[in-house]
C-alpha cells in the first residue's frame, strides 16, 4: 500500500521546490507567498505518494487556499489525514516557521522537519544547535536546500525509516476561537523566543542586500519610475532580442516549404503541405522566441521577489478602483497566461475583490495575443528608432502601449464592477515581502522548457488541425480542377458572418480568419496567412504576411483588428477555469459578452479614426 | 498612537492584542497577530507610500510586512 506523505509549512518556505526535488515533478515555484493555491500530488517510486499543500501561517486560515490545508491538517471534510507529515521550515526565518510547528505539536501531530534554505542561513552566518531543536520538538530534523537538492536523499532515507503511527488529534472544541485568542498566540510566540534563545549559537546577520535594493525599488516616487522603466525595457527586449531567432525559424520554414514544393508533384497535396501545414504552423511557431522571452521575464520578476513589492507600490492606486494591491500579482502573472492568473486570485480574501480581479484578467495581454500583435504591429508601425534613439524602437513602444492599454482597460472595468457589485468588506493587503533572491538559472530554463512544450503542442495540435480545416475550406470546392478562394466554402462562411463585422471594416477574408481564433487566438495568424497565401500562391511568414495584410485590408481595418484583439474574449480554457473558480456559468458568460462589446466598440472607433487621419 | 502616524525608523512597541483582550478577534486582527504584531513586539517603520492614505512597510520580529492604514490602525504602538 502507498504511504501518503504531506508537505506542510508557511507560505514561501520552499515546499513546492522540495516537492519537485522529491518527486521529480516540475510544479511552478516562485518567490512570493501564495504560489501554490491547491494541493498537488506526486510520487516517490511506488512507495510514497507526496501531497504538496498550500502554505499556511497558522491553523487560523483566512483565505481559500489556506482553508484547503487547514481542513487537511484538522481532518475536516472527510479528508484522509496523511501517514507522514514533512514540515518545511525556513532556516532564515525560524521565528515565523516555528509557529506552525508548535501549533501542530500541541494538536498531537508527528512530523519530520525539513529545515530548508540552510545554504542561505549559512551565508548569513547563522548557526543553531540542531540536536537541541530536534529534542525540543521531538522530531527528526533534516537540513535541506530545496533549490540545490542538498539533503533531499537524507530526507528520503528518513521517510523510509520512520515508523508510522496514527494518533488521535486533540483539536480543541472551540478551535477557531482558541487559534485566534491573543493569550494562545502570545504564549506560542513566547515559547518560540525561548526556543530560539536556547538553540542559537550565532545569530542571523541582517539581510542588508534586500534593504539596499528596497531603497530604490520601494522609493515613494522612484519606485514607480523603476516599475515603468522595467516594463518598457521588457517590451523593447521582446522585439530586439527575439528578432535573430525569429529570422532563423522563418528561414527554416521557408527552406522546408521549398523542399516540399520540389518534392511533391501533385498540386493539391503540395498546396496542403506547403500552404496549409507549413505556412499555418510555421506562421505561429515563428513567435516562439518572443513567447519564451515573455515567460522568462515574468518568471525572473517572480523569482527575484519583485511582485510583492509591486503590490505594495500599487496598493493605494488599486484601492481607488476597487481592487487590493495584491491583485497586481495575478494581473501581472496573467501577461504570461490568464489561467494561472485566475487561479492565483485565491490569495485575495474578499470574495467581491477576487471576483472583480478574475473578471478583468481577460483584458490583460496573455502570450497568445503576442503573435497577433507582432504581425499587426509589423504591418502598421515602421521599425524606426524613437527620436533618433536606436535602442528605443517604435514597434517595441507600440507593443508596450498595447499591453498598457490592456492593463489600463482592466483597471477601468474594475471601477465599473466596483460600482455594480454589492459592497463587502475590503480585503487585506497585509502581506510579508520576501527577501530578494537571485533566480536559479535551472528554474528559469525549466519554466521556458515547459512553456515551450505547451506552445509547441498547441502548434502541433489545435493549430495544425485548424490549419488543415482552413486549408480545406479555402481550397474546396475546386473550380475547374483548381482552387478558387472566391468560390470556396471559407468564402461562403466568411460572407455569411461578414455583415456583422462590416462596420469594423472586416471583409469576408478577415471574418473567416477571426472565427477560428475562438479556439486559440494565435490561430488567427495562421488563418490570415493561409487565406492570403492560398490566393497569392506564396508562403506567407512575418514580413511577407505583414505587407500582404496592408495591401489586402488597408490601415483602418488592420488597426481595428489590432484593437479587437486587445479586448476580444479569452480562449475556451480561460472560460472553463473562470466557470470552475466562480462555480457558476453567469460570470464566464458576462465576461464573454462584455469583452465582445468592448472589442466591437473600440475596433469600430479605431477604424473610423484611422480612416479619417490616413 | 497608531502605526501610520508614528515617525519613520523609530523603535515602537505594539500595545494591542494583550492577553486581557476580551473582544472577538477579526480575520485581519488574527492575521496581524500571526504576522508577529503581538503585545510587546518591536516595530520599525521602513517605508511609507507617496500618498498619505497609502500603505506602509514595517519590520516586525525580523519580517518585512506591508499593510494598509486601516490594518495599521488596529496595531496600537507606543514610542
Amino acid at each position: 500500500m502507498t504511504t501518503q506523505v504531506a508537505l506542510i509549512g508557511m507560505p514561501n518556505v520552499g515546499k513546492t521546490a522540495l516537492f519537485n526535488k522529491l518527486t521529480g515533478s516540475q510544479q511552478r515555484v516562485a518567490n512570493f507567498a501564495g504560489v501554490t493555491v491547491e494541493k498537488k500530488v506526486g510520487k516517490i517510486g511506488s512507495e510514497f505518494e507526496v501531497i504538496d499543500l498550500p502554505g499556511v501561517y497558522s491553523l487560523d486560515a483566512t483565505t481559500i487556499d489556506e482553508k484547503v490545508t487547514k481542513d487537511f491538517l484538522l481532518g475536516k471534510n472527510s479528508q484522509r489525514a496523511a501517514d507522514i507529515f514533512i514540515l518545511v521550515l525556513d532556516a532564515t526565518h525560524l521565528d515565523k516557521s516555528l509557529y506552525l510547528a508548535l501549533q501542530l505539536k500541541k494538536l498531537g501531530h508527528e512530523f519530520i522537519i525539513a529545515l530548508n534554505l540552510m545554504d542561505e542561513a549559512r551565508k548569513r552566518k547563522f548557526e543553531i544547535d540542531l540536536p537541541k531543536l530536534s529534542s525540543i520538538l521531538n522530531s527528526h530534523i533534516v537540513p535541506v536546500s530545496a533549490s540545490t537538492g542538498e539533503g533531499v536523499d537524507e530526507l528520503k532515507k528518513a521517510l523510509s525509516e520512520i515508523k508510522i503511527q496514527h494518533r488521535e488529534l486533540s483539536v480543541p472544541l472551540d478551535y477557531q476561537k482558541t487559534f485566534r485568542s491573543p493569550k494562545y498566540v502570545n504564549s506560542i510566540f513566547r515559547e518560540i523566543d525561548q526556543i530560539l534563545k536556547e538553540i542559537t549559537i550565532k545569530p542571523l546577520q541582517p539581510d542588508t542586500f534586500s534593504e539596499r535594493i528596497d531603497k530604490v525599488v520601494l522609493h515613494p516616487v522612484g519606485g514607480f519610475l523603476f516599475l515603468f522603466a522595467l516594463l518598457l525595457f521588457v517590451f523593447q527586449m521582446l522585439f530586439t532580442w527575439s528578432a535573430p531567432l525569429q529570422d532563423g525559424i522563418e528561414s527554416l520554414f521557408n527552406l522546408l516549404g521549398d523542399f516540399f514544393s520540389g518534392l511533391i508533384p501533385w498540386p493539391l497535396l503540395r498546396s496542403l503541405v506547403v500552404d496549409g501545414l507549413i505556412s499555418g504552423v510555421g506562421g505561429v511557431l515563428v513567435f516562439l522566441p518572443q513567447i519564451l522571452l515573455l515567460f522568462l521575464f515574468i518568471q525572473i520578476l517572480e523569482d527575484i521577489g519583485y511582485l510583492g513589492r509591486a503590490a505594495f507600490l500599487m496598493d493605494s492606486i488599486m484601492r481607488k478602483i476597487g481592487l487590493p494591491g495584491k491583485a497586481v500579482i495575478p494581473l501581472l502573472s496573467s501577461h504570461a497566461c490568464a489561467i494561472p492568473g485566475i487561479m492565483s486570485t485565491r490569495i485575495i480574501d474578499s470574495h467581491r475583490e477576487r471576483l472583480i480581479t478574475m473578471m478583468v484578467i481577460p483584458l490583460t495581454t496573455c502570450s497568445a495575443r503576442l503573435p497577433v500583435y507582432a504581425i499587426l504591429i509589423a504591418a502598421l508601425i515602421p521599425n524606426v528608432g524613437v527620436w533618433g534613439m536606436s535602442w528605443l524602437r517604435l514597434p517595441g513602444l507600440a507593443l508596450f502601449g498595447l499591453y498598457f492599454l490592456g492593463f489600463f482597460s482592466a483597471l477601468v472595468i474594475s471601477v465599473i464592477f466596483k460600482r455594480t457589485l454589492p459592497n463587502s468588506s475590503p480585503s487585506m493587503l497585509l502581506m510579508e515581502l520576501p527577501p530578494y533572491r537571485i533566480p536559479k538559472v535551472k528554474n528559469l530554463f525549466l519554466v521556458m522548457k515547459n512553456k515551450g512544450k505547451i506552445f509547441l503542442s498547441t502548434a502541433g495540435g489545435i493549430i495544425l488541425i485548424v490549419s488543415m480545416i482552413i486549408w480545406l475550406l479555402v481550397t474546396f470546392p475546386l473550380q475547374n480542377g483548381s482552387p478558387n478562394i472566391e468560390q470556396s466554402y471559407a468564402a461562403d462562411i466568411g460572407r455569411f458572418f461578414q455583415p456583422v463585422f462590416a462596420p469594423l471594416g472586416f471583409d469576408w477574408k478577415m471574418t473567416t480568419a477571426l472565427i477560428p481564433s475562438i479556439a486559440a487566438r494565435e490561430v488567427v495568424v495562421s488563418a490570415l496567412s493561409m487565406v492570403l497565401s492560398i490566393e497569392e500562391g506564396s508562403t506567407g511568414f512575418e514580413s511577407t504576411l505583414s505587407s500582404a495584410l496592408v495591401a489586402e485590408f488597408g490601415l483602418g481595418s488592420l488597426a481595428a483588428l489590432l484593437i479587437w484583439f486587445v479586448f476580444a474574449p479569452q480562449c475556451i480554457s480561460t472560460f472553463a477555469v473562470l466557470k470552475r473558480e466562480t462555480n457558476s456559468w453567469k460570470w464566464p458568460i458576462i465576461m464573454v459578452i462584455y469583452t465582445i462589446a468592448l472589442a466591437y466598440f473600440f475596433a469600430w472607433i479605431t477604424k473610423i479614426l484611422v480612416n479619417l487621419w490616413f | 498612537m497608531t502605526l501610520h502616524s508614528a515617525p519613520l525608523s523609530k523603535s515602537l512597541t505594539v500595545t494591542s492584542f494583550s492577553e486581557d483582550h476580551t473582544c472577538d478577534i477579526s480575520d485581519i486582527e488574527s492575521r496581524l497577530m500571526h504576522f508577529g504584531f503581538i503585545y510587546g513586539a518591536e516595530v520599525i517603520i521602513k517605508k511609507r507610500s507617496f500618498l498619505s492614505t497609502g500603505p506602509i512597510l514595517v519590520e516586525v520580529r525580523g519580517r518585512l510586512i506591508a499593510l494598509t492604514q486601516a490594518e495599521a490602525d488596529l496595531v496600537k504602538v507606543s514610542l
